[in-house]
């Protein structure tokens, strides 16, 4: 054996085996960006069960030959891909995290105060804003429309509508989606206190009536029934988010309540952040869209919460017990950071103003609004 | 009495948003309710999943930015969903005001009886 020939099969293992040669500063970039949130998620606690998972899936997707996101020669899927084509693509785990997030969600406050069903109505106000602000830019229809929902601040609809209708733009949304949530508490309080005055934020509203039992079981088949028959095209979600909390409010099933809560939740919870992140390779990353997508995304979330406490200032014309407009900035969805945001808020003003259970009500009203929201993006374009 | 002004305004909001869907109904009957148009197929009677027909509707969701009729088309997409979103939420609205009602009512009955029991 030669020199030679020793140092041809040492450039052969370099180059094809390993991934030092293959390495670009595309890949550096994108470990930079996983790397931020991983540092939000950790450092920062910033909705760290989603961003530390969606975080470690951009920086492991960016290496050269690692085979996590991709096909073998013989069309064997990759781990990662198996994750994102039977979770994602097929649509499962959105549907899934519903099902967990309706077992958890108790919808008192939305029963006993359903005029917050309107405030959820006029937080969209940023989905349809954006929409048209995308489209400007070159989006298509289908690509516009996921954008927009990006500002109903809730990821598993943005997931699911994107995935529906744009889903090469699946990592950019859902991170937009994410990190906006996370950032509730930064984003809405000088809007809020931009839209309102000293007096209108020490409004202290009404004491909710308490809802019975059998209220409370009968809501989420009532729910489903007129979302079912009024948007079709968002059933999976909603569906999934009522008999959650149908089988909540039942008290039949606790072991499957339970289940749904928790265990389940969080295993669908690391699939997801594991296959958001994932779909974020550098030569998809990195262009101008995903750009966009995030400046456009924080728009979204303005205006959102500009329509919801709009829609309480209108509706205060109208009504004798006035509602406090904090409250409508609680009508982007992000449960429940959003109202308690409100609550914070709120209490800046008075010590002594709980708004926690009456931002809860617009809140919910968020989740049904976006979904709808979503829902007729889907007939439409999809 | 104030109850009765709520109620009052919550039917009459609930009429108000039924007579609105009649209308847009009208004015763009949905896939099933539909003749399909010729060479088109034909949407299930009944199933699980309603399939869309290939109407006008499908061929213009393609619509690229610079066509012919693009933005009329998405600015009306816009309104028409802008409005739905609160006639979802109204008929929404109006369905939890009435169950309330009937549960207020029962719960109340359900009260009197226990207290005629008791005494």
């Amino acid at each position: 054996m030669t020199w030679d020939s020793f140092f041809e099969i040492l450039k052969h293992i370099l180059t094809t085996q390993t991934g030092i040669f293959s390495l670009s500063y595309k890949m550096v970039i994108m470990w930079v960006i996983g790397g931020t949130f991983i540092y939000l998620a950790v450092v920062k606690k910033y909705e760290p069960l989603l961003l530390l998972p969606i975080g470690f899936g951009i920086v492991a997707v960016n290496f050269p030959l690692v085979p996590l996101m991709g096909f073998d020669p013989d069309g064997k899927r990759h781990l990662l891909e198996i994750f994102y084509h039977y979770g994602v693509e097929w649509e499962v785990i959105p549907c899934v995290i519903f099902l967990g997030l309706g077992a958890m969600t108790d919808f008192g406050p939305l029963i006993s105060n359903p005029k917050s069903l309107i405030v959820g109505a006029g937080a969209q106000l940023g989905v349809f804003i954006t929409f048209i602000g995308v489209l400007f830019f070159g989006f298509t229809l289908q690509e516009a429309a996921s954008v927009g929902i990006i500002g109903g601040a809730d990821g598993p609809t943005t997931i699911y509508l994107t995935q529906k209708l744009a889903p090469h733009l699946l990592g950019a949304n859902a991170l937009a989606a994410y990190s906006y949530m996370a950032m509730v508490p930064l984003i809405q309080p000088p809007i809020v206190r931009l839209m309102t005055s000293k007096e209108q934020r020490k409004i202290r509203m009404k004491q909710l009536r308490p809802v019975g039992k059998l209220e409370k079981t009968v809501f989420p088949l009532s729910t489903f029934m007129v979302i079912s028959i009024l948007i079709p095209a968002v059933t999976p979600l909603m569906g999934m988010f009522m008999l959650g909390n149908f089988m909540r409010e039942s008290g039949v099933v606790e072991r499957l309540s339970d289940t749904a809560q928790n265990a389940l939740m969080n295993i669908v919870t690391i699939f997801l952040g594991i296959s958001v992140g994932a779909t974020m390779a550098a030569d998809k990353f990195l262009s101008l869209k995903p750009l966009l997508i995030f400046g456009f995304g924080l728009i979204d979330f303005a205006v959102c919460t500009v329509g919801g406490v709009l829609t309480v200032h209108i509706m205060n014309l109208f009504l004798k017990d006035k509602m406090n407009p904090i409250i409508g900035a609680a009508g982007v969805s992000a449960v429940p950071m959003s109202a308690r945001v409100a609550q914070v808020t709120g209490q800046k003003e008075d010590r002594h103003n709980f708004l926690l259970m009456h931002a809860m009500g617009p809140n919910l009203a968020g989740v049904i609004g976006s979904a709808a929201a979503a829902g007729m993006f889907i007939a439409m374009f999809g | 009495m104030m109850r009765n002004g709520n109620t009052t305004r919550a039917l009459a909001m609930a009429a108000a948003l039924l007579l609105a869907a009649v209308l847009v109904s009208a004015a763009a009957p949905p896939a099933v309710f539909a003749q399909p148009e010729e060479g088109a197929v034909a949407a299930p009677a009944s199933g699980q999943a309603v399939h869309s027909t290939q109407s006008a509707m499908e061929a213009k969701k393609d619509l690229q930015r610079g066509d012919e009729g693009f933005w009329s088309y998405a600015i009306s997409t816009l309104i028409i969903r802008f409005v739905g979103i609160f006639m979802v939420l109204g008929i929404l609205q109006a369905i939890i005001q009435i169950q309330g009602r009937i549960f207020g009512a029962y719960e109340a009955r359900k009260k009197a009886a226990a207290a005629a029991k008791a005494s």
